[in-house]
């Protein structure tokens, strides 16, 4: 077994505790879960969200303005259209053709 | 959801014996799922191919590549993992650095907690926990916003969480398998396909201004945060920073 080996089936292991761990407490917190918890947890996906979103914004490939451009046209596909893929084929075209005109 | 504190899920309901026969079979939940994260299929196969090959610049051979992706599946991990070998980390350091990148997925395992209840689920927690991703939490977030009763949150958190295993082992393969080369072209900013949709993701749950705020207060800590520390630490900080913000404002607003 060589040492990346070894370094990749540590981490694998690793992650598979922080991805069982937020289940297991779930579960014996559950119903009795303090109210303080569940108005953090409520807002989790939205700060993860966006924390997800901004890296990507900020820094990526093409234009700053191609990539606002693509969230823009993504943003308003999916309330049109209400569907991940047509929003994502759509966001990326605007991002290829903004970028395209910009540079 | 009800605001008094509890929570009665599906799943609750039905051990309490309330909307009986209404969810959907469970394979029908779980290929639902799967088939929810197909547009991301687009994302994750650039990302994969990518890490194959920078992988095996790094000095990693290709069979422990290909095993990192099937064994580790969290790209941003395997990413850190490579970067910071590559640079002649200790193995300490890259263990530390992937661990506390990787501890967002405590938050979202409480987050899913929620809807998936006390009891049983099916395939079981162990099993299920295990191929969870951030947008495997994503999908199975938003889908359960639409407050279907007949959704089964296990079956289809399950289905979504598989769904991008494939495409990534085989992108990461076709990495390996390019060896030294890597196509410019593949990476013509396909990985904006991420940051994308986790947007599409998130507007919808931008119902109040409160909520708004954190979302804004989110993205400036990680933008701020990641220009001190690398990008796990800064994601932690802004995910815990926005939504002990959200948690205080609501306590503060419900006068407790």
């Amino acid at each position: 077994m060589t040492e990346r080996l070894i370094l990749v089936a540590v981490i694998a292991a690793l992650t598979y505790a922080t991805r069982y761990a937020g289940f297991a407490l779930g579960r014996v917190g559950g119903q009795t879960m303090p109210p303080a918890l569940e108005r953090f947890l409520n807002y989790v996906p939205i700060a993860a969200f966006a924390a997800l979103v901004a890296p990507g914004v900020a820094d990526g490939p093409g234009a700053l303005p191609s990539r606002v451009i693509a969230i823009g046209v993504a943003a308003v596909v999916a309330l049109r259209l209400n569907r991940l893929w047509a929003a994502l084929i759509a966001g990326m075209a605007g991002f290829w053709i903004a970028d395209f005109l910009i540079s | 959801m009800v605001s008094d504190g509890a929570v009665l899920t599906p799943r609750m309901g039905r051990e309490f014996g309330i909307h009986p026969g209404q969810e959907r079979p469970w394979r029908s939940e779980l290929r639902r799922g799967y088939a929810a994260m197909f547009p991301l299929w687009l994302g994750v196969a650039p990302f994969a191919v990518t890490y194959g090959v920078l992988a095996q610049q790094a000095g990693f051979g290709a069979i422990e590549t290909q095993l990192s992706s099937m064994l580790i599946y969290a790209g941003a991990a395997q990413m850190a993992m490579i970067s910071l070998f590559d640079d002649d980390a200790a193995f300490i350091a890259i263990i530390l650095t992937t661990f506390v990148l990787n501890l967002r997925h405590i938050l979202y395992g409480l987050s899913l907690s929620r809807e998936l209840g006390m009891g049983g689920v099916r395939p079981r927690r162990p099993i299920l926990a295990a191929v969870l991703t951030d947008e495997s939490y994503g999908i199975a977030v938003a889908d359960g916003q639409k407050g279907d009763p007949a959704r089964r949150a296990d079956a289809f958190l399950f289905g979504a969480s598989i769904s991008l295993y494939t495409p990534f082992a085989l992108s990461t393969l076709t990495g390996i398998a390019l060896g030294g080369v890597l196509p410019d072209a593949e990476k013509l900013g396909l990985e904006l396909v991420f940051p994308l949709s986790f947007a599409v993701l998130l507007l919808p749950l931008l119902r109040t201004w409160r909520k708004v705020a954190v979302a804004l207060v989110a993205a400036t800590l990680v933008l701020a945060a990641g220009q001190i520390f690398d990008g796990g630490v800064a994601l932690l900080i802004a995910t815990i920073g926005g939504a002990g913000l959200g948690a205080m404002l609501d306590s503060r607003a419900a006068g407790s």
